[in-house]
């Protein structure tokens, strides 16, 4: 058996040219003496062959493109400080703020009105201070024209985050489905690497599943700073609570008339609600975690699927 | 003509020794600011890497979506290329490691749809493939190439193969690398190029001939 594979490796070496003069010549003088050496170097030839003969087909022709995207995206992710500085010019950072702040006081307004409708104070029976711990399930739906390079950058922060090991990731045709199942300081990470390709999304809407079976919070137009308000609730009633709010926030928002004071919203929000990055103590060049942040025992659970669709 | 082009010409230098003048070139171009530079070297590559790491994974869109990763990852890390290897094998190198990494984390999702798919086969394939075995003239390559039977045949049994036996296979038969280079991209031994690439060639042709009865 062994002779047989030394030989087989031989005949391989033979066939791709890679064998020395020497052991050329001896090769040769055991096929011509061995028809049944002789009759695999054929079927060595043929295998070779049909491999050899197999179409080349082209990478995509918007491969450069796609490549510079990701590169762009990449460096987006390397400085978001400096993204953020720019986004905000100092001249009307003064006036932006007072759109948000008014724009802030008319929506608490509202919101309180909304949920005076849904509680009136003393209807509803008293809950206990300390509820258990709850895990979160939901869905966040993305839908990019740039699918390639949202789907490749969505695919990098989950590896360098630590989570694909966590991972269940599914392909179908134009549409890619990541199942995460992790700790909400491994979401939180996640997220704020996920805010430097935003602006890429056509649309991201956050679906929270409720404690009755099929029924779902949907909040379109949502933002990261949202998703992360609404896992970093410790209790489920809470988090449904603030998932109905920004749901009914942000479909007001869709309705206002003009965009500046929504426009206005996002860019301060930075000042409204920031991600914890634990990773990010300074400004040096961020670390990469290797191992997923682990779930403690009693601790919630964050179970969120991501789909991108083109 | 190219300076390198007309070196080659003269002194009948291989076609590869000629790449890798060039790429040195290059990427010290890439290196002192020319971002055409490395432009020039993406699309060099890039339908030799795709094509290998279509080979390996078997999708269109995650081959797209590894090749381009690839680039990413060779001018993030540009860096670090010190010329001790060929440019060509340490992009192969990132470009396969990525792949294979990427196949045995969707090992599971692959393999439920590739039973489906590779165990199919026409009757016409088979009496093509059987004609093909069973004929004791040396093949014609050209006529092989323009065998569509055939081809389809070829990459479903390339499918079923581990995806070490693959990339060796790939690499040798199709990207034409020679053992030392497919030794270098692979990180193992020659005499381990040797051993896989012939267990992997006696497994092709099992699966073949099975694929007949």
């Amino acid at each position: 058996m062994k002779e047989e594979m030394k030989i087989d490796e031989l005949l391989n070496s033979f066939v791709d040219g890679q064998l020395t003069a020497r052991q050329e010549t001896e090769v040769q003088r055991l096929i011509d003496n061995d028809p049944q050496i002789a009759k695999r170097l054929r079927q060595l030839q043929k295998c070779r062959v049909l491999m050899n003969s197999l179409p080349v087909t082209e990478a995509p022709a918007q491969m450069l493109d796609n490549i510079k995207a990701s590169l762009e995206v990449k460096a987006q992710q390397d400085m978001p400080e400096l993204i953020s500085q720019k986004r905000i010019r100092p001249r009307s950072l003064l006036a932006q703020r007072i759109v948000a702040v008014a724009a802030l006081i008319g929506l608490v307004v509202i919101l309180t009105a909304v949920l005076y409708t849904f509680a009136p104070p003393g209807t509803a029976p008293e809950r206990p201070d300390v509820t258990a711990v709850k895990d979160f399930r939901g869905k966040l739906e993305l839908k990019t024209s740039d699918f390639v390079a949202v789907n490749a950058f969505i695919n990098r922060v989950i590896e360098d985050n630590g989570l694909s090991g966590s991972l269940t990731p599914m392909r179908e045709p134009n549409r890619r489905i990541y199942t995460l199942k992790c700790s909400e300081q491994g979401l939180n990470l996640l997220l704020a690497d996920l805010r430097n390709i935003w602006s890429k999304l056509d649309t991201a809407t956050l679906f929270v599943d409720t404690e009755v079976f099929g029924e779902q919070i949907i909040i379109e137009a949502v933002t990261t700073e949202q998703i992360n308000k609404i896992i970093s609730q410790h209790d489920s009633n809470k988090y449904i609570e603030i998932a109905k709010d920004f749901a009914v926030l942000n479909n007001m928002a869709k309705h206002l008339p003009g965009r500046e004071i929504v426009s206005a919203i996002e860019v301060s929000s930075d000042d409204l609600i920031a991600i914890p990055k634990p990773i990010l103590t300074s400004n040096s060049k961020k670390p990469k975690i290797k191992e997923p942040a682990p779930i403690s025992e009693g601790e919630k659970t964050i179970q969120l699927t991501i789909i991108i669709n083109r | 003509m190219t300076e390198a082009a007309n070196i080659n010409i003269r002194y009948g230098r291989t076609p590869d020794r000629n790449i890798n003048i060039d790429d040195t070139v290059l990427i010290n171009q890439y290196r002192h600011g020319d971002s055409g530079a490395m432009e020039r070297l993406i699309l060099k590559y890039q339908n030799r890497i795709y094509n290998v790491i279509l080979k390996i994974c078997a999708d269109p869109e995650d081959a797209a979506e590894l090749t381009q990763e690839t680039f990413v990852k060779i001018i993030e890390n540009i860096h670090k290329f010190e010329g001790r290897s060929r440019f060509y094998t340490w992009a192969f190198r990132v470009a396969v490691n990525l792949t294979l990494n990427y196949c045995q984390r969707n090992a599971k999702l692959r393999l439920s749809s590739l039973d489906v798919e590779t165990n199919q086969y026409s009757s016409q394939e088979k009496q093509v493939l059987k004609e093909f075995l069973s004929d004791d003239s040396s093949p014609d390559p050209a006529v092989v190439a323009q065998n569509e039977e055939l081809c389809s045949m070829a990459i479903k049994a390339l499918m079923k193969l581990d995806d070490a036996q693959k990339a060796v296979i790939v690499l040798r038969d199709i990207e034409g690398m020679n053992y030392a280079q497919i030794a270098d991209v692979l990180n193992i031994e020659l005499g381990t190029v040797r051993s896989r690439l012939s267990r992997a060639r006696g497994r092709l042709r099992k699966i073949l001939e099975a694929s007949l009865l």
